[in-house]
C-alpha cells in the first residue's frame, strides 16, 4: 500500500475513554481505494474504538487522521459526509420509512434545505440500490425486511452518499451464514467495482480471511499484524491476537486455512 | 410555693399581649380571618385579641402576634398564644389538633358570605365575648347605614350594575356574594347573576359580559394597575358602561372583603350606581367621562 | 416518562406508526410539499373564520369589535396551538421519545414560578406595567429553560438521557418553589394562579405581546422546519446521522433554543395549556406518516386548527352547561387520557398480530 494511493490513513492513534484505562495505545492504520479491508481481534481489542476514531466520532487524544491528505478533524460534517459513509451494527430503530425513503436519506450531504431529492439524488439512490440488490423492496417498510435485506438497505443508505470510503461495524454478527457471506462478497465487489476503501470491524476471522484483501489484527490496543490474509493467517499471530491456541485447518479449493480455537 | 406560682405564672405569660384587659378575666381571642379581625378592632374589642393571621390587616402602629394562617396553619403557634376562643370562616373541623391538645378552647364558625351575615357575624362574637350590647349597637349601626342608602335611593330607577374582578380573565360577583347584595342595596340590579356559573364568585368571558349589556361596570383590579385596566376596558365599546363613560377602576382591595368596612363603601357604590347623588361624589377612577356625566 | 431506546429496538412504538394509506408511499417531493402547505393553511383559514362566527353573542347582535375581537382570539389560538405542535414535533424527533413534549424542558412549571413569584411579591411591590402576568411567564419560561440546559450540558452539549433527566429535575425543583410560594400569595390571589395555571386564553391580548409572542412561534418554526429532513436522519441513530453529515450536536442546541422560545412565548400567551405538544405531532404521524418535513407543515397548522375550535367549543358550550367560561386547558387535558388509551391500545394490537 503505497502512501499516494491510501485515501484513509490513520497514524499512531491513542486513545482512553477513561485517564488510567488506555484502548488504543498507537495504532496505524492505512485503507486505500479498491481494497476490502477487515480488522479483526478479540472483544476489548479496541477495533470498534479505532473504527469511531476513523469515522471522526471520537477525537484521538494523539495521533493524526487524514482523509484524503486532510486530517480528519478539519472536515465539516457534510463534507465529510460525501466522502466517508458508516453502516451501524444493526439497522436502524423500527421506522415507518420505505427503503427507498432511507437510502436517499444517505444524500442529506448532497440536498439542498429540507433534503428534497431532486432527479440526481433519485439516480444516485437507484444504482446503489442495484448494487446491493435491494431494488425489488424500494417500497417496503423497513421493518417488513430480514435482518439481511435490512442491512443490505443501510448499506446502499451509506453508499448513497457516494463516499471514497465505507467503514461498517460487525455488519453480519446477528445473521446466518447465507446472508453473512452475501454481504461479505458485496463489500468485496463493491471496493472492486466502485473503487473504493472498505473497512470492517469483522467478528469472524474465517470469512475475512477467505473474502478480504488486507486483514488487520488487533490486540489490547496494539496492531499484532497486518497485510494479507495469506501473510497473516498464521498459527503464533492467531494465537497472540486472540488469547487462546489456535489450530489452523487446511481447506481444499482455498488457500488460507480455517482457523479453529483449540 | 407561691413565689414558684408567681415566677410560673410570670414565665408563661410570654404570649406578649401587653394590655391589662387581658388579665382582667377577658376571653382571649384568636382571629383566624381578616374580616372577623377588622369587625372586633370595629367594636372595640381589639385588647382581647392575642392572634391573628399573616393577612389580617391592622391599624397602624399597632402589632399583634401572628399566628399563621389557613395556608401555613400552625397549631403550636396558636397554642403559644392560650387563646380561649378561636374565631374563624373555615370548618371547626381544621382546628381539632388544637383543641385535642387544649379542651377549654372554643372555636367559633361564622359564614360570612352576603351583606347580612355581617351584622349577623357580629352579634355572634358579642354573644360570646358577653359585650352584646356593643355588638348590637355595631351591628344595628350598620343596618341603619345601609338602610340609609337604601333609604336614599328607593326612588331611583334601578340600573343594570356588575362588578368584575380582574380584565382579561375576568371574574363576576354572582348571586349569594355580598357585593350582589350591595349593588341590590345601592339601587341597582345584579346583572352578574345572570351570567352562566356555579360559583357565586364565576369566573366568565368577555362575551357574557357584553350580553348582559350593563350599564355601570365596577373593576377591581390589584395596585397600579388602574391605568391598565381602564385602557383595557375603554376597547369593549359594545358594553353600553363604556360607552356611557361609566366604568369605575377601584384597587382598594376592601371592596372583595366582607366586612363593617363595607357600610363605609356602600355609598360609594350608589354614587357610582347612579351617578346624580350629591354626596361623596364618585371614588375610584371613572373611566371616559361623559359631557352630561349622567347615566344614559 | 420512559428513557430513550439509544439501541435500536424493533419494539419502538414511536416512529413506527403505521401510514394510513398503503405501505407503497411516494417520495416527498417539493410538489406534495407544496400542496399540503396550501391544503392546511387553507383549512386553517376556514376554520378561523368559521370559529369567529360562533359565540356566546349570537350572529344577529354581532358586531364588528366582538367579531375582531374573536379573530383576534383566533389568532392567539393559532399561535399557541402551532407553537406548541411544532416544538412537540421537533422534540419526539430529537429525543426518539414518543412521550417527550414541550414541558419537559421545565417550561411551564417555569412560567408557573415566574407568575407566582410576580403574585407573592405584589404584595409588597407595586409591580411596573411591563411586569404583567404574560412577561413573568415569559421570563420564568426562560429562565428555567436555560437552566435545564446548564444542568444537562457537558462541554457545551447534550445528550436526549441527560437532557430528559435534567428536565424531570428542573420540574420537580420548579413544583416545590410554587408550592412554597403558594404560602405567600394573599388568598385572594391563590384562585387567580389556578386559574391561569390552567392554561386559557384570555379574552383579549395586547397587540405588542402578540406580536412578540407571533415573532417567537415564527422564527422558531423557521428554524425547525430548516432542520427537519435531519430529524429523519436522526431516527436512523446517533451515529448514522453523524456520519450522513448531520451535526448532531449543533441540532440538539439548535432544537432546544427553538423548542424553549417558542414554547415560552406560547405559556407567555395563554399559560401552560396541556397535552397538545403531545397529542397533535402522534396523530399528524398516524396519518401522513413520519417524515418530519411534511410533519413540521402539517403538525403546526394542525395544532392551530385543534385550539381554535377547542377554544371556540369551550366558549360556547360552556354557557350551554353552566359554566361561563372553562379553560381551554381543561379540555386538552380531558383529551390527554382517551388519547393514552388509545395509543396503548393500537400498540397492544399491533403486538398482538
Amino acid at each position: 500500500m503505497t502512501p499516494e494511493v491510501d485515501i484513509l490513513q490513520a497514524t499512531d492513534i491513542a486513545f482512553a475513554y477513561r485517564p488510567d484505562e488506555p484502548v488504543l495505545r498507537g495504532v496505524s492504520l492505512s485503507a486505500a481505494p479498491g481494497r476490502f479491508t477487515c480488522l479483526l481481534g478479540s472483544n476489548g481489542s479496541g477495533k470498534t474504538t479505532l473504527l469511531r476514531c476513523l469515522m471522526g466520532q471520537i477525537e484521538p487524544a494523539s495521533g493524526a487522521i487524514r482523509l484524503d491528505g486532510k486530517l480528519l478533524r478539519d472536515y465539516r460534517p457534510r463534507e465529510l459526509a460525501r466522502m466517508l459513509a458508516y453502516v451501524p451494527q444493526l439497522p436502524a430503530s423500527s421506522l415507518a420509512f420505505s427503503a427507498a425513503e432511507i437510502v436517499l436519506m444517505g444524500r442529506y450531504a448532497h440536498t439542498g434545505p429540507l433534503g428534497l431529492a431532486g432527479p440526481g439524488d433519485v439516480a444516485v439512490a437507484r444504482e446503489a440500490m442495484k448494487m446491493t440488490d435491494t431494488l425489488d423492496f424500494a417500497d417496503r417498510m423497513l421493518d417488513e425486511l430480514s435482518g439481511g435485506e435490512a442491512q443490505r438497505v443501510m448499506i446502499a443508505r451509506a453508499l448513497a452518499q457516494q463516499p471514497s470510503v465505507i467503514l461498517l461495524d460487525e455488519p453480519t454478527s446477528h445473521l446466518d451464514i447465507r446472508h453473512q457471506l452475501n454481504i461479505y462478497q458485496m463489500m468485496r465487489r463493491l471496493a472492486h467495482d466502485w473503487p473504493m476503501a472498505v473497512v470492517c470491524v469483522s467478528h469472524d476471522v474465517n470469512l475475512a480471511a477467505r473474502i478480504a484483501d488486507d486483514l488487520v489484527l488487533m490486540r489490547r490496543g496494539l496492531v499484532v499484524a497486518a497485510g494479507s490474509p495469506a501473510d497473516v493467517i498464521r498459527q503464533d499471530l492467531l494465537t497472540q491476537t486472540y488469547d487462546v491456541p489456535v489450530d489452523l485447518i487446511p481447506t481444499p479449493g482455498d488457500d488460507v486455512p480455517m482457523v479453529r480455537a483449540k | 410555693m407561691l413565689l414558684a406560682g408567681g415566677v410560673l405564672l410570670t414565665c408563661c405569660d410570654r404570649a406578649g399581649n401587653s394590655s391589662p384587659a387581658a388579665a382582667a378575666g377577658a376571653k382571649r381571642v384568636v382571629s383566624f380571618s381578616p374580616a372577623i379581625t377588622q369587625m372586633m378592632f370595629d367594636m372595640g374589642l381589639d385588647d382581647q385579641i392575642v392572634g391573628v393571621t399573616r393577612f389580617c390587616k391592622l391599624p397602624a402602629g399597632v402589632q399583634k402576634p401572628r399566628v399563621g394562617d389557613a395556608l401555613s396553619f400552625n397549631s403550636e403557634a396558636i397554642l403559644a398564644v392560650r387563646p380561649d376562643v378561636i374565631l374563624t370562616q373555615t370548618a371547626p373541623a381544621k382546628f381539632q389538633g388544637v383543641r385535642d391538645i387544649d379542651g377549654h378552647i372554643k372555636i367559633i364558625s361564622l359564614r360570612i358570605e352576603s351583606l347580612d351575615d355581617i351584622p349577623a357575624a357580629m352579634l355572634a362574637i358579642g354573644k360570646e365575648l358577653r359585650c352584646g350590647k356593643i355588638a348590637r349597637d355595631k351591628a344595628d349601626a350598620f343596618g341603619q347605614a345601609i338602610e340609609a342608602v337604601e333609604y336614599r335611593v328607593r326612588l331611583l330607577p334601578r340600573t343594570r350594575t356588575v362588578f368584575v374582578m380582574g380584565t382579561d380573565r375576568p371574574i363576576v360577583a354572582g348571586e349569594g356574594t355580598f357585593v350582589a347584595d350591595m349593588i341590590a342595596s345601592a339601587g341597582g340590579t345584579n346583572v352578574g347573576a345572570v351570567i352562566p356559573g356555579q360559583a357565586i364568585w364565576r369566573p366568565t368571558q368577555i362575551e357574557a359580559i357584553i350580553k348582559v349589556r350593563p350599564d355601570v361596570l365596577i373593576c377591581q383590579v390589584g395596585l397600579g394597575e388602574e391605568d391598565a385596566a381602564k385602557d383595557y376596558w375603554m376597547q369593549w365599546k359594545d358594553i353600553p358602561a363604556v360607552g356611557a363613560g361609566r366604568v369605575y377602576v377601584v384597587s382598594d382591595s376592601g371592596w372583595s372583603i366582607p366586612g363593617t368596612h363595607l357600610a363605609g363603601l356602600l355609598p360609594k357604590m350608589a354614587a357610582m350606581i347612579h351617578c346624580e347623588l350629591p354626596a361623596s361624589g364618585p371614588t375610584g377612577q371613572r373611566v371616559g367621562e361623559s359631557a352630561k356625566g349622567q347615566r344614559s | 416518562m420512559s428513557e430513550p431506546a439509544e439501541k435500536p429496538s424493533h419494539d419502538d412504538g414511536n416512529l413506527s406508526a403505521r401510514r394510513s394509506a398503503s405501505t407503497s408511499a411516494p417520495i416527498l417531493s417539493a410538489w406534495r410539499l407544496i400542496l399540503w402547505t396550501a391544503a392546511l393553511l387553507g383549512a386553517t383559514v376556514a376554520v378561523a373564520v368559521a370559529c369567529t362566527l360562533v359565540g356566546v353573542i349570537g350572529l344577529s347582535d354581532i358586531t364588528w369589535e366582538i367579531w375582531a375581537s374573536r379573530a383576534l382570539r383566533m389568532l392567539t389560538a393559532g399561535i399557541v396551538g402551532a407553537g406548541l405542535a411544532a416544538a412537540g414535533l421537533a422534540l419526539q424527533g430529537l429525543l426518539r421519545n414518543p412521550l417527550a413534549e414541550p414541558y419537559i424542558l421545565g417550561i411551564s412549571s417555569g412560567a408557573g414560578v415566574g407568575v407566582l413569584l410576580g403574585m407573592a411579591a405584589a404584595g409588597w411591590w407595586a409591580a411596573p406595567a411591563w411586569a404583567s402576568t404574560p412577561v413573568l411567564a415569559f421570563a420564568g419560561a426562560s429562565a428555567s429553560c436555560l437552566a435545564v440546559y446548564l444542568v444537562a450540558q457537558r462541554h457545551g452539549r447534550v445528550d436526549p438521557y441527560s437532557l430528559i433527566l435534567s428536565g424531570v429535575i428542573v420540574n420537580t425543583f420548579n413544583g416545590a418553589l410554587m408550592l412554597a410560594g403558594n404560602l405567600y400569595i394573599d388568598r385572594h390571589r391563590i384562585a387567580d394562579f389556578a386559574y391561569w395555571a390552567m392554561g386559557q386564553l384570555p379574552d383579549a391580548t395586547p397587540m405588542s405581546l402578540l406580536g412578540v409572542c407571533g415573532a417567537c412561534v415564527a422564527v422558531g418554526w423557521a428554524v425547525l422546519l430548516a432542520n427537519s429532513a435531519a430529524y429523519n436522519v436522526l431516527g436512523l441513530g446517533d451515529d448514522v446521522a453523524a456520519s450522513s453529515g448531520v451535526s448532531v450536536h449543533r441540532l440538539r442546541l439548535v432544537t432546544f433554543g427553538a423548542v424553549g422560545v417558542m414554547t415560552a412565548a406560547a405559556v407567555a400567551l395563554a399559560g401552560p395549556i396541556g397535552f397538545l405538544g403531545l397529542i397533535v405531532p402522534h396523530i399528524c404521524r398516524m396519518v401522513f406518516g413520519p417524515d418530519h418535513r411534511l410533519g413540521m407543515i402539517i403538525a403546526p397548522l394542525g395544532g392551530a386548527i385543534f385550539l381554535m375550535i377547542a377554544e371556540t367549543l369551550c366558549r360556547t358550550v360552556g354557557p350551554v352547561v353552566g359554566i361561563s367560561r372553562v379553560p381551554v386547558g381543561i379540555v386538552t387535558a380531558l383529551c390527554g387520557g382517551p388519547f393514552f388509551i388509545f395509543l396503548l391500545r393500537t400498540r397492544f394490537r399491533r403486538a398482538g398480530q
